[in-house]
């Protein structure tokens, strides 16, 4: 369960469970659950929402008085870029709550995504132990989603990876660093990934199939490694440069600074240095923190916590503390 | 004039192509299932490029938004909003249907197109994709979409009008995923059209910021108002 606490108030994180089903016909969903609206044959798609609040939990965080309602209430919120779309459905503040729409094809486009949220009905009194503010969130589901059309691969994910042997490149630089397990080559318009495979052992370790035992183990934690120091290095390099692009200058970085490979890589990772925004809103906020010169603040404390979210990158250790006895 | 979409999206690499051959145009595209009625809208278009003097400036063509964005939402909302969201549709309307209105509004004129090297910022105004961003500079689309979001019974197309002439305004508002929520469109507008370019820019990078941790969509629009007001002050 992960907590996001950018202030200091109360909140339960991701305590509210949310299931997305269809009632009419049989939707097929993707390895990680997203309705498959495209693969229908069916123009017309009933849909139900089932949510579970822990209504302990929060009545003890913003404690209700017999008398009273609570001071929160639940929302099932729909959102899509592709369909031009943001609404919420208001499901009251009991524990177990449904909610039944329809659908057509013709009515959506892409992708849209739903989260169940417990959200804060007005202000709170200044005086209040916690002050808050109407519609704060206290409380979510994880996201769910529905695809009216195949989803696009996110490109930042992505990296070309070449396996070359250092030691005999062309490139001298390569020839000295024939110890170096990877390199990141710039020189090119788009960057990519050099793995070494001069040396012994590495090119089968990173092949190597399978899930569990030492082999697997060293893979996972060589590969996180590999792929936290790539991305520090090219997100740290990006950020700067874009920085310089207008330092002394009496303006804000825009989307229109950017080239294509860029947007791409940069609207793929905003949200993860920005948690809780869309990924064009976090791209927004990321350029204006670079212009307003916080790019230290984005590099030394986000960054890191995005790539360790992003890929999980702690499961790397987690088998060898495990050997150890830890 | 039958409403069409090309078969697949029109990259910038290829939109010069598709310029220089307007029969490939035919051959590439499809007719929608739906048809609409453009006339009114496109007798606007022709209006507007025949007494405007070819050497109009910047802020003479962009006037040509608040007389296009009603005649356009009006021709082209009875489809559905699968089509609308396509932006293959876009790129008919724009490449196919009127590439004199995107060149004359946003290029000053028609160049010489056996010379011409496409600016990445003008090939934007004819293609894109169906991202904020893309939408927000696609000629036509953004045009569309800016009626349909500030569109209000009351005031029926007076919003929309008044942000579409300030490309800076409009860009910063309907860049950001708040503008997808109409009360955020609308709250934005009515509070910040007369508001100078630092004061909008504030104003909306602190609301997305306060958006990190509150619902948007459970607030009306009175409130996000005084959420962007609390926002300049200071």
């Amino acid at each position: 369960m992960s907590r996001k606490s950018f202030f200091p108030y109360k909140e339960a994180g991701e305590a509210l469970t949310l299931k997305i089903s269809s009632q009419n016909i049989e939707l097929p969903t993707s390895s990680d659950g997203s309705l498959l609206v495209y693969e229908a044959n069916e123009n017309d798609i009933s849909f139900a929402a089932d949510v579970g609040v822990p209504l302990q939990i929060l009545n003890e965080m913003y404690a209700v008085h017999e008398s009273e309602s609570p001071q929160w209430e639940t929302l099932l919120v729909i959102r899509s870029v592709t369909s031009r779309t943001r609404r919420a459905e208001r499901l009251g503040s009991d524990g177990f709550m449904k909610y039944e729409w329809k659908w057509s094809k013709s009515e959506m486009f892409g992708e849209v995504e739903l989260q169940a949220l417990a959200v804060l009905r007005d202000d709170l009194p200044a005086e209040s132990a916690s002050p808050s503010y109407r519609g704060q969130v206290i409380a979510w589901s994880p996201k769910k989603r529905v695809l009216f059309d195949p989803p696009q691969l996110p490109p930042g994910a992505y990296l070309e990876t070449l396996w070359v042997v250092f030691s005999e490149h062309q490139n001298r630089w390569l020839q000295s660093h024939s110890d170096s397990f990877f390199a990141i080559d710039v020189s090119s318009e788009r960057p990519r990934v050099l793995l070494n495979e001069g040396i012994p052992g590495f090119r089968p370790l990173l092949e190597s199939k399978g899930s569990t035992g030492s082999r697997a183990r060293g893979r996972d934690a060589t590969f996180f490694l590999v792929a936290h120091q790539v991305w520090s290095s090219l997100l740290g390099d990006m950020i700067f440069d874009l920085r310089s692009r207008v330092q002394g200058e009496d303006r804000a970085l825009d989307v229109e600074d950017l080239d294509e490979w860029e947007n791409r890589i940069l609207l793929d990772w905003a949200p993860f240095l920005f948690q809780g925004l869309a990924a064009e809103d976090a791209l927004q906020v990321l350029l204006d923190k670079i212009s307003e010169g916080y790019s230290k603040e984005i590099l030394v404390t986000r960054l890191p916590n995005a790539i360790q979210e992003r890929f999980l990158t702690h499961k790397g250790p987690v088998g060898f503390i495990t050997d150890a006895g830890a | 004039m039958q409403i069409r979409r090309f078969s697949n999206p029109v990259s910038k690499d290829a939109l010069l192509d598709y310029l220089c051959n307007p029969r490939s145009v035919m051959t590439d595209s499809e007719a929608l299932e739906s048809d609409i009625d453009l006339q009114e809208f496109s007798d606007s278009v022709d209006n507007l490029l025949s007494t405007t003097p070819n050497d109009a400036g910047n802020v003479q063509r962009a006037k040509w938004d608040q007389e296009l964005v009603e005649p356009l939402h009006r021709a082209m909302k009875p489809l559905p909003l699968r089509d609308l969201a396509d932006m293959r549709l876009w790129h008919w309307m724009c490449v196919g249907a009127f590439p004199q209105l995107v060149w004359r509004r946003w290029q000053g004129e028609i160049p010489n197109l056996d010379e011409f090297s496409m600016p990445k910022a003008l090939a934007e105004r004819f293609v894109g994709t169906n991202s904020l961003h893309g939408i927000s500079r696609n000629a036509l689309a953004r045009l569309f979409w800016c009626g349909a979001s500030l569109f209000t019974t009351e005031d029926q197309y007076s919003l929309a009008k008044s942000v579409i002439e300030r490309q800076d305004l409009f860009q910063n508002i309907f860049e950001r995923g708040f503008s997808l929520y109409q009360p955020a469109a609308w709250a934005c507008v009515r509070e910040l059209r007369d508001s100078g370019e630092k004061q909008w820019r504030i104003a909306a990078v602190n609301l997305d910021h306060q958006l990190t941790t509150t619902t948007l969509e459970a607030l009306d629009e009175e409130y996000i108002r005084s959420m962007l007001m609390s926002g300049t002050e200071g």
